[in-house]
């Protein structure tokens, strides 16, 4: 039960520093609007701190929404990144269900399998990769040999986020469940799952990022023009000797803006189970 | 016993979807049969690589040209643009090579060091044995030095670059400064220009156009040493530590760079800040390649088109340096994959690009072809014109040092040219890596 | 229960597909770095064995290496002790509840969602001594002409990528942290509220112990997350390595494709994997000890 208190002191300093806090974290959002909205000299000569354009460049977007290729690469980003975040979430799930709560002894040493894969750097196992893929003919297949990559850079990540949540789950929920009669998949699908929605959510945006914002894997593994993502198209607009980086900065406003709203709506997810999860702990 | 089958099922059920996925197999490079039109030609498809991101990029207009040209003239053919910037098509290269590169046919790549890790695997197509006498005899004496590996030509050159102090004559008038020709005209002109609050030469060594940096080095070397004895140098990979021109290139540069001659911070600032600072007239002059000669004219921030004028590099009195000797030389070109399936239509369209890019970058005064064919010099901006006599004039060459060593070699020349611009400079430690990688 | 959890069939099931993908895709190209380290490799054709030559030149012939291993220690260590830091106090303060913790709670994470090419792009304004927000600052604060090189004065360059690398990742393990803070029971609190203790002295001994094995993720994390750091710094100040702002990610590229000198790249590679598990197994011993106190009481 709360006591409605008047905002004190103490508060009133809190959440003026969070609102600037929250200024601090917004300004690269604001800045590189700003930035996509200047022409060359603009941004390169003048140390304006405000960052307010000299001249508004909108013909900038214009440009860049106007290539018949953004569009295409936005979809295939969706793409790549929807079925990574829906293929991660499910495999992973599973796994870590298995680890955290099934009893084998081998548990231990397959979650430190997994997360051993967070401390990979992409470039160092790059090459190799390279050379699995070739060997494997996955590289070629439309949109699955990226996947996989993805698939399988995004599992350590998920795996460690949702095993310490399976496991902060008490026992009781399980032998309930049993007792009532569930099987083992019943019990995973319809007990646990909606259980670890947060968690999954969490884990899910992890993956988002990683699967988006992904520039090294797309180039090294797509080949074909019309199978790349976004980012990479942004870089169609990076000259050999010279680039236009308002366009660029247009490019990439137009490749972050989707990742943020995603953001915001698997947040809204988040906060939604949790309060769930708050009243029925 | 349910829970057990259900089990069984789901990871067969695994092993099935990801066979099947695995199963289909990729079409062939090389026949691609929807056209339609392959009654007597057989289709053939092409993959061709190359670096020229920016659509506005010459290099990019007259690419697309010839393979819209090429496919026209031959409908069986069907040729797919991949491109990369720099560093990642780098990156990707190295990564395709270690395998068949199944994917690349054609590729736009740097002759000497680089293309000769690839001819040493094996994996160059000796573009030679493709191609008919007189073509190869078109080729000027000398483009293709970078480009034959045991005496056979396996990359075709497209034109040579030559590295260029642009000057922009309004800010020397107005500061009544003299166009140098001399290292300490020069040096004087980049401490007057200082003084007066002006960039004395726009470089953008820093971030990873480091390159530039080299620029300077090679330019100072350039004039003190002499080029033959320079690329002799490096064709031997000798003979470096015995020679103190190498060492005085350093000391100018350091004695350079403490005047300010590149601007307060060249270590910050990237090629494209260096081209707007000189567009945009707050800086005097531009060491750079030909290349540039277009942009003084058509980037849209140059305000500065008319009032400049290409000079050689300076000279350094007593330096082994003539003023026939210049900077640069035939580096990019055209490379064909050994493992294509279809040499001779790809040979033949590596012919194609090489002419038509030459040509057409030796007629807008970006370079000098590499082929004996007849040019059409009328187009030529007043600044292309300059530059063009001032070619005219040029025998000796060597090229940027790192486009011509092979990878890591490069990466040190670079990372030691930097360090030259830094706050700690140090020509013993400069001269010191470089005697390590040479003898 | 325990035959339905033991079952090996169901776990395997459970475990394989995630498993495989993963080994299939990881774990065996990882082996064949380490296999490339042993070797003399350009990646094209040239193949010499070499054995442990890669490894000795790493420690005793590279101090561009040992410079990098440096800046990577300034990455961990900041992140440890001031960027998790920060993270909690936020996140805690925000899970308590205050007026517009939704909206705080998603604006904070904002900069991670961003790709780090941007962010590093972003604090190259920043700190540009030509034309840097902060350089500006100062020139309109009554210092004119104040040009410092933030960015390529060795003493400080690498410390602005560092702070740079730091500040994105805050909103990251603020949100790791906050589910963890929202997830512990109210009756915890609760109970301590009738013991007397309130604010900072619940958050210190309630809190904090409870949250052990989130935190220990975090650190785990952000301690791994600093030795793969790459886009930050070469969108920042490039990957060259004038300032001394290398890591060992960079190096790594460099020496791999750049360079062609797959087998050690290959063992720099390796290497790095080996200490991030070094380093996770010490973060679990420290917090063993921890989690052992906290299921105590």
């Amino acid at each position: 039960m709360k006591i409605k208190q008047k905002p004190t002191h103490k508060t009133i300093i809190a959440i003026t520093g969070l609102v600037l806090f929250a200024m601090v974290q917004l300004y690269p959002l604001y800045w590189l609007v700003m930035f996509s909205l200047k022409s060359n000299a603009d941004i390169l000569m003048s140390d304006n701190i405000l960052g307010w354009p000299a001249v508004f460049q909108w013909q900038n977007y214009a440009t860049v929404l106007s290539r018949s290729t953004i569009p295409r690469y936005l979809l295939n980003s969706a793409i790549y990144t929807g079925a990574t975040v829906f293929i991660v979430g499910i495999l992973t799930a599973m796994a870590s269900y298995a680890v955290a709560r099934m009893k084998w002894k081998i548990s231990g040493i397959v979650l430190m399998v997994f997360v051993v894969g967070i401390m990979i750097p992409p470039h160092a196992a790059l090459l190799p990769l390279f050379q699995v893929l070739e060997a494997t003919h996955l590289r070629n297949v439309p949109y699955v040999g990226l996947t996989v990559v993805y698939v399988a850079f995004a599992i350590p990540m998920s795996m460690m986020i949702l095993t310490s949540f399976f496991k902060a789950i008490p026992r009781e929920l399980e032998e309930a469940a049993l007792i009532d009669g569930c099987g083992i998949f019943g019990l995973f699908w319809r007990i646990m799952m909606p259980l670890i929605m947060p968690a999954l959510a969490t884990a899910s945006i992890f993956t988002v990022m990683g699967a988006w914002n992904d520039l090294l894997m797309v180039q090294t593994f797509v080949d074909v023009n019309s199978y790349k993502t976004i980012t990479v198209g942004v870089l169609d607009f990076v000259g050999v000797h010279s680039r236009k980086l308002g366009l660029i900065g247009a490019g990439l406003v137009t490749a972050t803006v989707p990742v943020i709203l995603i953001y915001m709506l698997f947040s809204e997810k988040i906060q939604q189970s949790l309060l769930e999860g708050a009243i029925k702990g | 016993m349910r829970n057990k089958l259900l089990a069984i099922l789901l990871v067969v059920m695994m092993v099935f979807m990801f066979s099947a996925c695995t199963s289909s197999t990729p079409p062939p490079a090389g026949d691609n049969g929807d056209d339609g039109n392959g009654v007597e030609a057989e289709q053939v498809s092409i993959n061709l690589w190359h670096i020229y991101v920016d659509e506005t990029d010459e290099n990019r207009v007259t690419t697309e040209k010839v393979i819209a040209e090429y496919m026209d003239a031959h409908p069986n053919v069907k040729i797919e643009q991949h491109i990369l910037q720099d560093a990642d098509y780098k990156t990707k290269m190295l990564t395709e090579f270690s395998g068949s590169a199944s994917n690349i046919d054609i590729f736009s790549y740097w002759g000497a060091g680089r293309a000769g890790d690839i001819v040493n695997a094996g994996k160059m197509l000796c573009i030679e044995d493709y191609l008919s006498p007189d073509k190869v005899a078109a080729i000027k004496h000398g483009a293709d030095n970078n480009f034959r590996y045991g005496g056979k030509l396996y990359g075709l050159p497209m034109a040579s670059w030559m590295m260029v102090l642009y000057c922009n004559v309004e800010l020397f008038e107005d500061n009544n400064i003299a166009l140098p020709e001399t290292y300490d005209e020069w040096l004087d002109a980049c401490k007057k220009f200082d003084a007066a609050g002006i960039i004395p030469v726009a470089l953008g060594g820093g971030v990873d156009d480091g390159w530039q940096a080299a620029f300077v080095y090679e330019a100072l070397v350039n004039r003190i040493v002499g080029a033959l004895n320079e690329a002799k140098v490096l064709d031997d990979m000798a003979g470096f530590a015995g020679n103190d021109g190498f060492v005085e290139a350093a000391e100018k540069m350091v004695e350079m760079n403490a005047a300010n001659a590149f601007g307060k911070s060249p270590l910050e600032i990237d090629e494209v800040t260096s081209n707007v600072q000189f567009f945009s007239g707050v800086a005097a002059m531009r060491l750079t390649g030909s290349w540039f000669t277009t942009n003084v004219y058509t980037d849209e921030d140059s305000v500065v088109a008319g009032k400049v004028t290409a000079l050689p590099i300076p000279i350094v009195p007593g330096g082994n340096g003539k003023d026939t000797d210049y900077v640069g030389g035939f580096i990019d070109g055209w490379f064909v994959n050994a493992a294509t399936q279809h040499p001779e239509v790809v040979a033949d369209l590596a012919w194609e690009l090489s002419v038509a890019m030459g040509t057409h970058q030796h007629e807008i005064g970006e370079g000098f072809t590499a082929f004996n064919y007849p040019t059409d010099e009328s187009g030529l901006t007043p600044l292309g014109k300059e530059v063009s006599a001032l070619a005219n004039r040029m025998v000796d060459g060597m090229v940027a040092w790192d486009t011509f060593l092979p990878g890591d070699l490069a990466d040190i020349h670079i990372d030691a040219c930097q360090a030259l611009l830094a706050a700690r400079a140090n020509v013993g430690a400069f001269i010191e890596e470089y005697t390590k990688i040479f003898d | 229960m325990d035959r339905l959890l033991s079952n090996k069939w169901t776990i395997a099931a459970f475990v394989a597909p995630a498993l495989l993908i993963f080994l299939g895709v990881v774990i065996v190209p990882l082996f064949i770095t380490g296999y490339y380290s042993l070797f003399d490799y350009n990646g094209l054709s040239k193949m010499e064995f070499a054995g442990v030559e890669n490894y000795k030149r790493l420690f005793t012939n590279d101090p561009l290496f040992l410079q990098s291993l440096k800046n990577m220690s300034i990455l961990i260590f900041g992140s440890v002790f001031v960027q998790i830091p920060i993270a909690f106090l936020i996140a805690n303060k925000l899970a308590k509840g205050v007026p517009g913790e939704k909206a705080f709670r998603t604006i904070y994470f904002i900069p991670v969602v961003i790709a780090a090419t941007i962010i590093g792009k972003l604090f190259y304004y920043i700190f540009s001594a030509d034309v840097g927000m902060v350089n500006a600052l100062v020139r309109a604060l009554g210092v004119p002409d104040f040009h410092f090189n933030w960015l390529t004065n060795p003493g400080t360059a690498f410390l602005c990528v560092a702070f740079a690398a730091i500040w994105q990742y805050i909103g990251y393990h603020m949100l790791i942290l906050y589910a963890g803070i929202k997830s512990i029971s109210t009756d915890y609190f609760e109970a301590a509220m009738i013991d007397g203790a309130t604010g900072a002295k619940a958050t210190w001994h309630v809190t904090v112990p409870l949250l052990a094995p989130v935190i220990k993720v975090c650190v785990v994390l952000a301690a791994v997350g600093s030795v793969k750091t790459y886009d930050i710094v070469v969108s920042m100040v490039g990957s060259g390595t004038h300032s001394g702002t290398q890591v060992p990610a960079i190096l790594l590229w460099r020496n791999l494709f750049k360079g062609r000198l797959v087998g050690y790249g290959s063992a720099q590679a390796f290497f790095l994997v080996s200490v991030c598990l070094i380093m996770s197994y010490l973060i679990n011993r420290m917090f063993k000890k921890s989690e052992e106190n906290a299921s105590m009481s």
